[in-house]
């Protein structure tokens, strides 16, 4: 009877959960900060979504290096040769010295063709602009063929190659203010879209997709396919905005501001700065909405240009929560820093809930030796300050992650985790203690089931309730830890942005706008997350109603 | 009884013992190891006399041997080197070594400096800081969780239980530079906000140390009052539900001796096992807070010696902070074994 009460209570306190006074607020809040984290890269970048644009600096640069190009290749044809007769044939000095200088050819071949493809990608379709750069590439292309065959005796006269390149310089040029040279034609490209990696996109898909199955009331199932699908979503995207190749897109503004790029029309994302992207020119300035920023620098403004797509330098906009002390928008930063801090929390509070489940529910299950183990490790860890732990491991230990690899924010999870799964470990082990004795455990220990399914069948599914009440408490103390970890300066390293990093920075030159904004963003994350803690521990315990 | 306390010295020995331990293991998760950072100044000019040196300083400390023989020697009492006790094949020349033996070790780039020595120093700062927070901690948190249960559901509890809510919820380092900026010369100029004494006149008389102190005892207890606070109540109104002080009630006993004399005094048991579980948030809250305001604590030394890498000084911080700790938790149980008639009669 006992165990049956213990099965409908799971899905019980969950809905009064939901139920319960500002709930729902709380769960608002943390949408909000999470959405803003996982969109971070679409909303502020230093590049824009749409590009239409000639990439004229990258057409007059691959132009002029044609030449140089084909007559290089054809000197380490001569060098090869020139090894093939000092030596003799079969020596094994003489196929090394051959192997090589296929290698180096078939490179400078590789490079030839990219260049070809590059101005074949601007110029002008029409067909007299675009048969000799066919035939450039048709020779070029046999000749790789041949290279690759080993048939370097074979390639006839290199030097023609050269004096086409050449004649090709004279005669595409892109058209000038006389009207003479190649008409250049614009390409559509995706810079932003195209930088994303595919985490990025599988992030947006999933998190879009649980929002509106959590707005509908979706069952968990459902949202386990969608977010099945969005790892499928996330590849499709990863493949279809990829930049075409011989596109300079890295640095769109800049080149948008010399006239390497000529774009008709740049759709800039609502933050048009980049998350490491510096401006020493801006450096501390206060938010441009204050009238410090303004009074400050009252010639400023002439002195400063504005790159295209951003606000202009004295605009009211231009950096809402002003720049740090490289002159880095600290908005785009605070964005992306919740990434950093958010993933770390989340991460860490479910290694700590899956393993303080696992281990407290064994060690309470099982009791005899294994049971003492537990307690033993319980007792020595939480006879730290778990802080002071956390940031020792931290710091000395991320040293030797780089060595091996090892990402320093994956490092911090893992410290975050050995040190912080007593808690739950405790919460869990004495219920199970409580569960095992019960008369459905009994009878299924009678019946003579295996371990593995008692566990996971029987007692797991009614200890958990403990463990998810505490989750947000645990996720709010390892957001909290990696915070102050990072505000110390040993966690995630610069110019990987975090909310506790950007106050590190703020530390020793007073710039109150880098304290308040990263500070409050934790602040409304932690009382969300401490409010939904509450809620749930009084919706697990019926007797506390307030 | 004898037999009951000899489990429990038995087991606060084995808990030393794993403190010890994972001290030691977090010293071996640093990359390369301590020889190659002392010498590390001589690594471009490598010579023969420069490789003699670090042989045998690798010897000297034992880092030739095994993480076992390592860890004895670290432990203590007897020292396994070279010129260490003669029952360990040593010349006898330095007998004693290690944690038992009371020494901490020397700091590496300032061999003159003993670490023991300078950790007392710190912790004269960083005792009466914790134990001033944990008097603060208790001072206002009790009082204020018991008001709040007796007044549940008021205006009063619904405002300072959002007030405390959110002092829990917000960093430490956040309200400590926040303070900064607001009271500091920055902006209202009423307190001093670095250091533990002011330079010129008046410096490091009492009244100066004091406003010194105020804004990191503040920062170092909003926490563990909102976390206190919070348990008093809800042990508070757990015991007002509870049968005997209804009966205390039918009895007619007034208001004021049912809440005193039962609720009160069956509500702080709860209290006292918190006051172990305090004692490390304040101990690590130390490390932020004596960092933010500059105070040559224990915790400014933890941090001062993890950007040296000093890292037996990080050690012996992390060691003593886990002491205090155990000192802290044995110390709750030792006021609820006092006052709590049940668990000193071994009824809990």
């Amino acid at each position: 009877m006992a165990g049956a009460e213990s099965c409908v209570r799971s899905p019980g306190w969950v809905q009064r959960w939901r139920a319960r006074p500002g709930v729902r607020f709380a769960l608002v809040v943390l949408a909000l900060v999470i959405s803003s984290a996982v969109f971070a890269p679409f909303l502020a970048s230093s590049r824009p979504y749409v590009l239409v644009a000639v990439d004229r600096g990258a057409y007059e640069t691959s132009l002029a290096e044609l030449e140089p190009l084909a007559a290089s290749w054809n000197t380490r044809l001569i060098e090869a040769a020139a090894a093939r007769q000092a030596l003799r044939e079969d020596e094994p000095a003489t196929i090394h010295a051959v192997f090589i200088a296929q290698q180096a050819v078939a490179r400078e071949l590789r490079a030839l063709e990219l260049r070809i493809a590059t101005v074949r990608r601007f110029a002008s379709a029409e067909r007299e602009v675009q048969v000799p750069l066919d035939a450039l590439e048709l020779r070029a292309r046999g000749w790789t063929e041949k290279v690759h065959e080993g048939k370097l005796d074979d390639l006839g006269p290199a030097a023609e190659l050269a004096r086409d390149a050449a004649r090709l310089r004279e005669t595409h040029r892109p058209r000038g203010a006389q009207g003479d040279g190649v008409a250049l034609r614009e390409q559509r490209t995706y810079p932003l879209l195209a930088d994303l990696e595919r985490v990025d996109w599988f992030a947006a898909f999933a998190w879009l997709g649980v929002l509106v199955l959590a707005l509908l009331g979706a069952p968990a199932r459902r949202v386990l396919a969608w977010l099945a699908a969005s790892l499928l979503f996330a590849w499709i995207c990863d493949i279809a905005f990829r930049a075409p190749s011989g596109f300079a897109t890295r640095e769109v503004k800049q080149g948008l501001a010399s006239g390497a790029l000529e774009a008709s029309s740049a759709w800039f994302p609502p933050i048009a700065f980049g998350r490491d992207e510096t401006r020493l020119a801006e450096a501390a300035r206060p938010p441009t909405w204050l009238e410090a920023s303004r009074a400050e620098r009252p010639g400023s403004a002439a002195r400063l240009d504005a790159l295209p797509g951003e606000p202009a330098a004295d605009s009211r906009w231009r950096h809402l929560l002003g720049t740090d002390s490289l002159g880095r928008d600290v908005l785009a930063r605070l964005l992306w820093g919740g990434r950093t801090s958010l993933t770390a929390g989340a991460l860490a509070a479910l290694g700590i809930l899956t393993l303080g489940t696992l281990l407290g529910a064994l060690a309470g299950y099982a009791r005899g030796p294994l049971d003492a183990l537990v307690r033993a490790l319980i007792a020595v860890l939480q006879s730290f300050p778990p802080f002071f732990l956390v940031v020792t491991a931290v710091a000395i230990g991320s040293e030797r992650a780089s060595l091996s690899r090892v990402s320093p924010l994956g490092w911090v999870v893992g410290v975050l985790v050995v040190v912080g799964w007593t808690g739950v470990a405790r919460l869990v082990r004495a219920e199970a203690l409580r569960v095992r004795e019960l008369d459905y455990v009994v009878a299924a220990r009678a019946l003579g089931y295996s371990v593995p399914r008692l566990l996971f069948r029987h007692v797991l599914p009614n200890v958990l309730a403990p463990a998810l009440a505490s989750a947000s408490f645990v996720a709010l103390s390892a957001l909290l830890a990696e915070s102050s970890v990072s505000f110390l300066g040993f966690g995630v390293q610069a110019p990987v942005p975090s909310w506790g990093a950007l106050m590190q920075e703020a530390r020793g030159l007073s710039l109150a706008w880098l304290v308040v904004a990263p500070g409050c963003l934790i602040f409304a994350t932690c009382i969300a997350l401490s409010w939904l803690g509450d809620a749930a521990r009084d919706a697990l315990d019926p007797r506390e109603e307030t | 009884m004898a037999s009951k306390l000899g489990l429990g010295v038995l087991r606060a020995a084995g808990t030393l013992l794993g403190l010890v331990a994972v001290t030691f293991l977090l010293l071996r998760l640093a990359p390369g190891d301590p020889a190659l950072l002392r010498f590390s100044s001589s690594e471009d000019a490598v010579s023969a006399a420069a490789i003699e040196a670090l042989a045998r300083f690798r010897a000297e400390h034992l880092l030739d041997r095994s993480l076992l023989v390592q860890f004895a020697h670290y432990l203590g009492p007897f020292d396994l080197g070279p010129t260490g006790h003669a029952w360990f094949g040593g010349s006898g020349a330095h007998p004693w070594h290690g944690l038992l033996a009371g020494d901490l070790g020397h700091e590496y780039l300032r061999p003159s400096v003993s670490i023991a020595h300078e950790l007392g120093a710190r912790l004269s700062v960083t005792v009466p800081l914790a134990l001033g927070s944990a008097l603060l901690v208790f001072a206002v948190g009790i009082p204020l969780g018991i008001a709040q249960a007796l007044r549940r559901g008021g205006l009063f509890d619904g405002w300072t239980r959002a007030i405390s809510l959110a002092l829990y919820s917000a960093p430490v380092f956040w309200l400590a530079l926040l303070a900064q900026e607001t009271l500091g010369p920055a902006g209202l100029d009423w307190l001093p906000i670095l250091g533990l004494r002011s330079r010129g006149a008046g410096a490091g008389s009492s009244a100066d140390i004091a406003a010194h102190a105020v804004l990191p005892l503040l920062c170092m207890s909003c926490g563990g009052i909102a976390f206190l606070s919070r348990q008093v109540r809800s042990a508070v109104l757990e015991t007002l539900r509870s049968e005997f002080v209804r009966a205390a009630r039918a009895r007619g006993l007034p208001e004021s001796a049912v809440i005193l004399r039962h609720v009160v005094r069956n509500s702080l048991a709860p209290a006292t096992t918190l006051a172990g579980q305090v004692l490390p948030w304040l101990v690590g809250g130390s490390l932020l807070v004596e960092t933010v305001f500059e105070l040559p604590g224990m915790g400014k030394y933890a941090f001062d010696s993890l950007q040296r890498r000093e890292y037996d000084a990080v050690a012996a911080c992390v060691l003593v902070s886990g002491v205090l700790t155990l000192a802290g938790l044995w110390f709750s149980d030792f006021l609820q074994a006092r006052f709590d008639p049940r668990v000193r009669d071994g009824w809990r």
